[in-house]
């Protein structure tokens, strides 16, 4: 028993070691750099880590949801409007704009999650864009397609005034490492098993007395209550939301974070959001680097990923270790 | 609603219910013997549209000729494609999801840098310029050939589908791939067969429009979304389901954005979507 347990610290040493250095570096990152610019992309990262690590939780169900983005804009809206028409307080505004979206997602969810596969994908992809429409038709009380403007930045907490980049950045990474630690737990508990039970057979999982509806519905919820959170964030970060900054292209993004870098993985959705949106800051130092042809190099990467990589981009260390093993056996 | 406007709702109903069919029928036809779902069709349909404007407009050769040249070059392309890429992840949703995705960003791209940014027109060829009087309705001789060609190619493919050989065998392998491979079919082969002609019919739909509106890089996002709703609304992988759901959401699109307007149009295709799955989740004449 002791021993079961020593080996796995030292196995939880190993895994969490390299989190650890990521953190410090994260920690210290606006210190050591003057370029607003770095500071704004790490920023962007950790959101999109929370969408995606959320969103890995439906799709662990077995469920492709394209509609992730409008739930993030649902709690951007009743945040915003929460904000500018109620004046409420930012840190009632910010919860209150993630129960809003998993609200939403129960309704919804006890509604179109009976439906499987491309279907769910492509009904989603419906369910989001009439939501997108909605704001954009309802000029009352979501301002039509120009939106909303002037959301305040968050009201000051114990002693720290929110309005400089830097203040939204550690606040953007204290909400990340939060949800990372929240859905962490989620998938080592009893739910995070039945979760991935309902993924690889659900019929099987249904016949040994699981509710697949109500745990479906569960983590579709849980999932858009984090959506709505960021979108909250967003929302006071950009000062102004309108219906294009939560389109079924960005939730399409999002799918492809959680595959590329792995959805087998907890730390897929991390690892595919840290390199996918790093590419373009890396390829952009080139010299003669033509950003036209961006897109033919990320989309070529993503491709390749799968053909060379099938679990995705949070495999490279395994397959570096198998590929060290064997050559120290061929040598022995 | 005046009788004019009535049977120019009608025959745009027909016409783009029919072009949604070609795109449709193209991805329920991969669907149905890869099991993957190829969101870069699209990409497919602008490219046949650039085929058509390339081979017409550019090089002057008459009407049929370049429809047949842009249906056979993105044809071939789709079988390089389904080869190179899809291949290794047929029956696999996620995986082929992401390939689409960078086909998408490739394709797209790719068009932007050889062709520019700028729309290009196809003028309507001399023959099918004007109109025909029926009484006192209106309706264009362009709008009605491009109907009698896409009906054309729908039956074609019926035809192809239950009479011909390497049709039935398609069929085979779509009902249940082992046992068509246990009597000798290849399903190597009928999965480039499907891609082929699906990527043929796209650039089909893609060379009828190219005259009626314009060509650029992204004309491919909006028709193929609608031929999903198409697909899913019908049944994945069901024929029969395509032509009904191409007809219902040509229709509905067309009479309710002459009525009511674009926005409420499009809203209404979502909403009746979202509807259909709620009481039938794998579509009107799908199966699981």
């Amino acid at each position: 028993m002791i021993k079961k347990m020593r080996i796995n610290s030292i196995k939880n040493i190993k895994t969490f070691f390299p989190l650890f250095l990521l953190l410090i570096f994260l920690v210290l990152m606006p210190r050591m750099t003057q370029s607003v610019y770095y500071v704004r992309v790490l920023l962007g990262m950790f959101y999109l880590v929370v969408l995606s690590a959320s969103l890995r939780l439906v799709v662990k169900t077995g469920q492709l949801s394209i509609a992730h983005y409008a739930f993030m804009g649902t709690g951007a809206y009743t945040s915003a409007l929460l904000l500018t028409k109620l004046g409420w307080n930012f840190w009632m505004a910010l919860p209150a704009g993630g129960l809003m979206a998993a609200l939403l997602a129960i309704v919804l969810g006890y509604v179109t999650l009976r439906i499987k596969g491309a279907y769910f994908a492509i009904a989603t992809f419906a369910l989001g864009e009439v939501i997108r429409m909605a704001w954009v038709e309802w000029e009352v009380p979501f301002g039509g397609s120009s939106g909303i403007k002037s959301i305040p930045s968050p009201d000051p907490l114990g002693g720290i005034v929110f309005g400089s980049i830097s203040s939204f950045y550690y606040l953007g990474l204290s909400l990340m490492i939060c949800a990372l630690i929240v859905l962490y737990r989620l998938e080592k508990s009893r739910y995070g098993l039945t979760f991935s039970a309902i993924a690889s057979a659900d019929d099987l999982a249904e016949t040994v007395g699981i509710n697949i509806m109500n745990y479906k519905v569960l983590a579709f919820s849980i999932a858009s209550f984090f959506a709505g959170l960021v979108g909250a964030y967003y929302a006071s970060l950009q000062h102004y939301i309108s219906p294009n900054d939560f389109t079924a292209g960005q939730s399409l993004m999002l799918i492809v974070f959680v595959v590329v870098g792995g959805v087998g993985s907890f730390w897929g959705p991390l690892v595919g959001v840290f390199i996918l949106e790093g590419l373009p800051v890396v390829l952009k130092n080139i010299p003669n680097y033509d950003p036209k042809v961006e897109p033919i190099i990320y989309g070529g990467f993503l491709i390749a990923v799968m053909l060379f990589l099938p679990e995705g981009l949070v495999g490279i260390p395994t397959r570096i270790r198998a590929m060290l093993e064997r050559r120290r056996s061929a040598a022995q | 609603m005046t009788s004019q406007l009535f049977f120019q709702a009608l025959v745009n109903g027909v016409m783009s219910g029919l072009i949604l069919m070609l795109i449709a029928l193209g991805l329920t036809l991969v669907f149905g013997i890869m099991h993957i779902v190829n969101f870069a069709h699209g990409e497919l349909y602008m490219l046949g549209a650039f085929g058509f404007w390339l081979f017409f407009a550019r090089i002057n050769f008459n009407f049929f000729l370049s429809l047949v040249l842009s249906m056979t070059t993105i044809g071939v392309l789709g079988i390089i494609i389904e080869r190179s890429f899809f291949k290794p992840f047929r029956g696999n949703l996620l995986p082929s999801f992401i390939i689409s995705i960078g086909l998408i960003m490739i394709l797209q791209t790719s068009a932007l840098l050889v062709f520019g940014i700028k729309d290009k027109s196809v003028s309507t060829p001399s023959v099918l310029e004007g109109v025909i009087r029926i009484g006192s309705v209106v309706l264009s001789k362009e709008r009605l050939v491009v109907i009698l060609i896409s009906a054309a190619l729908v039956v074609l493919l019926y035809l192809f589908l239950s009479r011909s050989k390497p049709g039935l065998a398609m069929r085979a392998v779509a009902q249940d791939g082992e046992a068509a491979a246990l009597q000798g079919i290849s399903i190597d082969g009928a999965s480039s067969l499907a891609m082929g002609i699906g990527c043929a019919l796209a650039a089909a739909a893609g060379s009828l429009m190219a005259p009626i509106f314009y060509v650029n890089c992204t004309i491919g996002a909006v028709p193929v979304m609608k031929a999903f709703v198409v697909i899913i609304l019908g049944g994945m992988g069901s024929f029969v389901g395509s032509i009904i759901g191409g007809f219902m959401v040509g229709f509905v699109e067309s009479f309710a954005s002459t009525l009511l307007g674009g926005p409420v149009a499009a809203m209404m295709i979502f909403g009746i979507l979202v509807l259909v799955l709620i009481i039938r989740p794998t579509g009107l004449l799908g199966h699981d």
